[in-house]
């Protein structure tokens, strides 16, 4: 989380504690050490597919969360000492982003009513299936294709098991940076494995 | 020049995604009382887990092919605490696991005790010498419930000794005594 600076991190931490033995002034600089995190989470909400004009309410909604008596309280009862500017806001804006999606899902529309109103109503395309053997098949090529086992887990993290970098960089004690960095690389290296082409064609996957 | 297109890609990456049951995704609740025993065939990792009951935990039993021979592996389960349902209070159990190098008819197993009741399938990793960070591993063991004994831990690493990075070698040489050292 590069968003604070270890200075600022120390600082929060004192301010946090500040705060819960009810000095007056710590809100007032917590709310200030935070609100420098704007631009970083702006930037981070757009990454997660926020659109530009949307991203920067999400993140004033975030921030004020954040800087709720509440939250904050909860936040030094759960972390303390190791509570993190960086982290507690970057979960938070997750939340938010979140609630965000969960708002813009269309509501449901009745069949009769979409013909009704002279639609065509268009079957989704069918997700491909493909049997544990052909899987298990697929899976073996692309151990092949990427040979470095750290790629071939951090494919399989990703993909199979849908966890986020963080997530996987923690498991297999790596950093964030590289997991990112080695999936993409991955990726690229799938995308021009011939047999990896040619097993998906027969699977008819492609 | 690119062989596969994005869109060729996303579709096979669905394909390869198997169907999950009795695991919650992170962050969901856990099962409150799923059945037990419980077994996963994870074939494109030539690994099969299983749990079963004991005490007031379980018994976690990894069963893996060549690729598991020695290999040090970490294990996490992550739910919401069902106690609190009107809070999203995340819990977590992390725990080490030292496969054996010995195995039978090309299957490597080992078993452990954890001392939680927990039904769904863990999320599974080999730690990569070559790659592995010392100082986020040694916080990950510090905070891991279950782990094998500094002795297994210094016999792993002095296996390994040659697959860390220069730079690194003496870090992980000297962790068993920083944490010996920490009681």
């Amino acid at each position: 989380m590069g968003m604070f600076s270890e200075w600022q991190i120390d600082s929060f931490r004192v301010r946090l504690r500040d705060f819960v033995s009810d000095d007056a002034n710590a809100l007032n600089a917590l709310q200030q050490l935070l609100c420098q995190a704007r631009e970083a989470l702006v930037d981070i909400a757009i990454a997660n597919g926020v659109p530009p004009d949307d991203a920067e309410d999400l993140v004033q909604e975030t921030l004020r969360q954040a800087t709720t008596d509440s939250a904050l309280r909860r936040l030094w009862e759960r972390y303390n000492h190791e509570a993190h500017p960086g982290i507690y806001l970057h979960e938070r804006l997750r939340g938010v982003i979140s609630d965000y999606r969960r708002r813009r899902i269309p509501p449901t529309v009745s069949l009769e009513g979409i013909r009704e109103q002279g639609y065509d109503i268009v079957a989704p395309a069918p997700q491909p299936g493909l049997s544990s053997v052909q899987r298990q098949h697929l899976w073996q090529v692309i151990r092949k294709c990427v040979e470095d086992d750290l790629d071939f887990q951090i494919l399989y993290l990703k993909i199979a098991e849908e966890m986020k970098h963080e997530q996987i960089a923690e498991l297999l004690c790596v950093s964030c940076d590289n997991v990112r960095g080695r999936y993409s690389d991955a990726v690229n290296q799938l995308r021009q494995c011939l047999e990896f082409r040619r097993a998906c064609e027969a699977l008819g996957l492609i | 020049m690119d062989i596969l297109t994005d869109k060729e890609l996303t579709r096979i990456f669905a394909a390869l995604r198997s169907p999950r049951e009795a695991r919650p995704t992170t962050l969901e609740a856990a099962p409150p009382a799923g059945q037990l025993p419980n077994n996963w065939d994870l074939p494109e990792l030539n690994l099969r887990v299983h749990l079963e009951a004991i005490g007031t935990g379980v018994r976690l039993r990894l069963t893996g092919g060549e690729a598991w021979r020695g290999a040090l592996v970490y294990c996490r389960w992550d739910w919401l605490d069902s106690t609190q349902p009107d809070k999203e209070v995340p819990e977590s159990l992390h725990a080490f696991l030292l496969m054996p190098t010995e195995g039978f008819r090309g299957f490597y197993q080992r078993e452990v005790d954890i001392p939680e009741r927990l039904t769904f399938q863990p999320i599974l990793a080999r730690i990569v010498p070559k790659y592995a960070d010392p100082a986020v591993f040694e916080q990950q063991w510090r905070d891991a419930r279950v782990k094998p004994s500094l002795q297994e831990l210094r016999q792993w690493i002095e296996a390994h000794q040659n697959d860390f990075p220069p730079r690194h070698r003496e870090t992980w040489h000297d962790m068993p005594d920083r944490l010996a050292a920490e009681g």
